[in-house]
């Protein structure tokens, strides 16, 4: 038996969530809409309609290329490919060939690997298709809704050699295109969609290998993983029996969890690329780049740094918290307010992660509130601080008059005084603000 | 359409294969007589297309575009005026089930 290792590299389909379409004025929430409400002459590919594009669309790509450390083409433009398929009435897509957006990104796993993406184009979504079977034959139906709707497409280069790097490549490509807010990248809604080309190389041996097969039309994470590992097996098993793989296209079944072939005959793509006439190109001078990048805001690498440089608290809870933006932006609230109230980071985030009281809470100073009332009850009473302030007053007279002379730091000698009185369980805050009160009332 | 034998000494020749991949891709289903008619008709076409490389194209720039306009978008916003009612959606469509076009299964299964 031989080692194998697999060579695989993605292409992700992002539906961008611009309000309107990217060649057209129609609305592009298509998602549970009445078929063919949403169209326009230019989106139904009628002749002599003319494409317009959309600005914000154009915008989000360049902001995915730059939070993705892609290039960024000053010159690009659109191109048509053809194809003839019921989805695309006007028979080619409005799409980008030879100039795309962006170019040569880079994303870093955890590993420390790198993945090397090759471009991110834009191009327009297609019209949606079911196949039915009734008394009357077989027929397909088309709705028009989905078509034209701005849609943007990341090619990796073959840097993958396990499905660990795939899954967590996705996922982190799912997470900065919510962090910059282009997509909801949902894959159930179709909103994000993945296809994985594999093959196998002999492990001892660097070629890349002659065959690839391309894994199409799988809609979650989980099932792609299977796909993958199933195909691995498959191909191992074809290989080590001296059989060539076939190339082709292959769709998963999620009910046997195997793959099967979707088309036997691949005949060579033959998509007659050319400009798209109809579309003057585009140049993009430094300063408009420049500013879109400031838009970018904290993607989900820096922030895991500064989660963890910055708040000290496990790992997992930061991936917990990171995954969904806007509870980690609630979790920076939090740490800000407890700087007053010292509850502890680790206290917090284990309350949000492990038992979700940040649901029940939507503003963090109740989330706060809510804490300190479960936490009193382990503090000292007033009274007890009281008497611990007032012994600890009169037995320092020199910490005292050092205060009042204007040596603030004293302040945390008298804390940890009160603190030795009480044992320990004084409220930090509480005894601080009533120490400064004393010092500062008049004797 | 009747070609002189010079026309046809100088002409490129397109095969069989060649329409027949043309036709595959623009989805016509032709007949033998249709393929050799073509094949004749497409391959003077191409000919003619040739007299273009008689051009000096030395310092030419390739372009795609005339008008010399860059950058033009509009602002993302829905005008519902351009939306089509169903009525006039469907209104080519051969066939149509609930407000859905209906045509020739796609893919077989």
């Amino acid at each position: 038996m031989n080692k194998y290792i697999p060579v695989i590299g993605l292409e992700v389909h992002i539906e961008l969530s611009t309000v309107s379409k990217m060649f057209c004025s129609c609305s592009a929430l298509h998602f549970a809409k009445e078929p063919n409400t949403q169209v326009c002459p230019t989106c139904l590919g009628l002749p002599g309609a003319m494409p317009y594009p959309n600005k914000i669309a154009i915008k989000d790509v360049l902001k995915f290329g730059l939070a993705t450390n892609s290039k960024v083409n000053k010159f690009s433009k659109f191109d048509r490919k053809h194809y003839m398929y019921p989805d695309l009435p006007k028979s080619y897509q409005i799409s980008q060939y030879d100039l795309p957006f962006c170019i040569n990104g880079k994303i870093s796993l955890k590993s420390g690997k790198t993945i090397n993406l090759r471009r991110i184009h834009l191009e327009e979504d297609t019209a949606k298709l079911q196949h039915y079977e009734d008394e009357t034959g077989q027929y397909s139906l088309i709705d028009f809704n989905r078509s034209g709707v701005a849609l943007c497409e990341m090619v990796t280069e073959p840097d993958f050699e396990n499905v660990d790097d795939v899954i967590e490549f996705l996922k982190e490509i799912q997470l900065i295109v919510r962090y910059l807010g282009i997509s909801q990248a949902d894959m159930e809604k179709g909103s994000m969609r993945l296809e994985a080309n594999l093959s196998l190389r002999p492990e001892k041996d660097s070629i890349l290998p002659d065959y690839k097969i391309e894994l199409k039309n799988i809609n979650s994470f989980r099932f792609l993983e299977k796909a993958l590992n199933y195909e691995i097996q498959r191909q191992a098993d074809l290989l080590n029996k001296g059989v060539k793989v076939a190339q082709e296209t292959r769709g998963f079944d999620q009910l046997k969890n195997t793959t099967f072939s979707q088309r036997i005959k691949e005949e060579a793509q033959d998509y007659r690329y050319f400009p798209e006439p109809d579309i003057p190109p585009f140049r993009f001078e430094d300063k408009f780049i420049f500013v879109i990048k400031s838009e970018i805001g904290e993607m989900p690498q820096e922030k895991r740094v500064r989660f963890a440089n910055d708040y000290k608290i496990p790992q997992n809870y930061i991936e917990v918290l990171l995954s969904d933006k806007k509870r980690s932006e609630y979790f920076d609230k939090l740490a800000e307010l407890d700087k007053k109230y010292s509850i502890g980071l680790n206290t917090i985030a284990n309350l949000m992660v492990n038992k979700n009281l940040d649901q029940e809470y939507p503003e963090p100073e109740l989330f706060i509130k809510k804490l300190l009332e479960i936490t009193k009850k382990d503090y000292s009473t007033t009274d007890e601080n009281t008497n611990a302030v007032y012994e600890v007053l009169h037995e320092f007279p020199k910490a005292v008059s050092d205060y009042n002379s204007g040596k603030g730091a004293v302040i945390g000698f008298l804390v940890g005084m009160v603190q030795k009185k009480l044992g320990g369980k004084g409220n930090p805050k509480v005894i601080t603000d009533m120490l400064i009160l004393n010092l500062k009332s008049p004797k | 359409m009747l070609y002189n034998s010079e026309d046809l000494l100088n002409m490129i020749h397109l095969t069989k294969s060649d329409i027949l991949h043309l036709a595959k891709l623009s989805g016509l289903t032709l007949t033998e007589k249709e393929v050799k008619e073509l094949s004749y008709d497409l391959s003077s076409v191409i000919t003619f297309f040739e007299e273009l490389k008689e051009t000096n194209t030395k310092n030419i720039l390739p372009t795609s575009q005339t008008t010399g306009l860059e950058n033009i978008t509009r602002a993302d916003k829905i005008d519902t005026n351009q939306t089509l009612s169903l009525e006039d959606v469907m209104y080519n469509a051969n066939d149509n089930k609930n407000n859905l076009f209906k045509v020739p299964i796609i893919l077989k299964k």
